[in-house]
């Protein structure tokens, strides 16, 4: 994903508050389109396995429109596949969702949001839009990457606030990308092959190893705690139900790499 | 699962979802959390999709778990070059697509 700058010269070129409003929400929506492009087979594909769990058409777009949550989403259709109790289904979402808590701490550094602002902002913190409003911030890429030369971010670095309407317009058209591809996943899902639907299977996986390869690749300390948080939840699950031991393997593991890593996770 | 046992676990997720959305925008800003239950929960994630992905993905097609191998495989080697969501997902639907 490129980096994202948001030109800030605009009060001379826009008069109205409004005008500027609408100006940074189309920005958002600019930043938001590869989002939503990539969004859209994901939610296809999170559409027919739902379905093949077991749900509802309206309920797979139910879930797609209250939750918004990719890995939250496939894992909650995964473990209603297996049977798995709604108490063990909600814990496993919350602890994939505590990720969401450190994001939106990060992104409430700077935002000046009112409640409204807020709730609705707060809805469309994912993995990926954070990543693009946290580019679209001028000082942290500075901060992150010294050997940073684009003149962009230096000539931006003075701007520490991040409109709230570029933000909103970013999550607007993910949202819509997510809503759309679920809707054509539960319509399609009854005439595509077996072998498509077991191919999409592996979306979701796929899907989370591209979360985790990125960080991996820069620091294989990470990697360690993922390898031993699998093994530690394959060693569980022989005794416990899938969403229990992930739940226990996550907690537990991170809790050692707290303790061994120490003042190296503030590096992450 | 009935209706009623998927209504409850939908309103669940929602508030498992929302909440560590919402809470830190409407928290004063940079109050500071205790320096383990940071690393803490810097950690969970990554924690988490290990767990996540495996012993999950053996389970893509039951009947033969390398098949979700393979397909994990070819994800770590295009994200590992490109890094990048939509090409990862894409090559590995089409390994498995292909292989299956």
């Amino acid at each position: 994903m490129s980096h994202a700058s948001i030109p800030h010269q605009t009060t001379s070129r826009h008069h109205t508050p409004r005008q500027q409003s609408i100006w940074y929400f189309s920005q958002g929506v600019r930043a938001g389109l590869p989002i939503a492009l990539g969004y859209f087979p994901t939610a296809l594909a999170f559409g027919v396995v739902a379905l093949a769990a077991g749900l509802t058409a309206a309920q797979a777009m139910l879930m797609s429109l209250l939750v918004f949550s990719g890995a939250g989403q496939f894992l909650a259709v995964n473990l209603i596949a297996g049977g798995a109790a709604p108490m063990a289904i909600v814990t496993a979402n919350l602890v994939v969702n505590l990720r969401y808590f450190v994001m939106s701490a990060s992104l409430s550094r700077r935002l000046r949001l009112s409640w409204l602002e807020a709730a609705l902002i707060g809805f469309g913190v994912t993995d990926e839009t954070f990543i693009m409003n946290y580019l679209a911030h001028p000082r942290e890429i500075i901060a992150d990457e010294a050997n940073s030369t684009n003149a962009d971010h230096e000539a931006n670095s003075k701007d520490d606030i991040l409109p709230t309407d570029f933000a909103l317009g970013v999550s607007v058209v993910s949202y819509l990308g997510w809503i759309g591809g679920t809707y054509v996943g539960v319509v399609f899902a009854s005439v595509l092959p077996p072998g498509l639907t077991i191919g999409m299977g592996v979306v979701l996986y796929a899907m989370f190893i591209a979360l985790l390869i990125p960080t991996v690749a820069k620091s294989l300390g990470v990697g360690v705690i993922a390898i031993a948080s699998g093994g530690c939840c394959w060693l569980f699950s022989q005794y416990l139900s899938f969403g229990w031991a992930m739940i226990l393997a996550t907690t537990i593991v991170a809790g050692f790499g707290v303790w061994l890593w120490g003042e190296g996770v503030d590096r992450l | 699962m009935t209706a009623n046992t998927f209504g409850v676990t939908l309103i669940g997720m929602v508030l498992a979802t929302y909440l560590p959305r919402l809470l830190p925008l409407l928290l004063p800003t940079g109050r500071p959390l205790p320096i383990w239950l940071e690393r803490w929960l810097k950690l969970v994630p990554y924690a988490a999709l290990g767990a996540l992905i495996f012993p999950g993905i053996l389970t893509v097609d039951p009947q033969r778990p390398w098949l979700g191998l393979i397909g994990g495989l070819a994800a770590i080697l295009v994200s590992w070059k490109w890094n990048n969501l939509v090409i990862t997902v894409i090559i590995a639907f089409l390994v498995v697509y292909i292989l299956s």
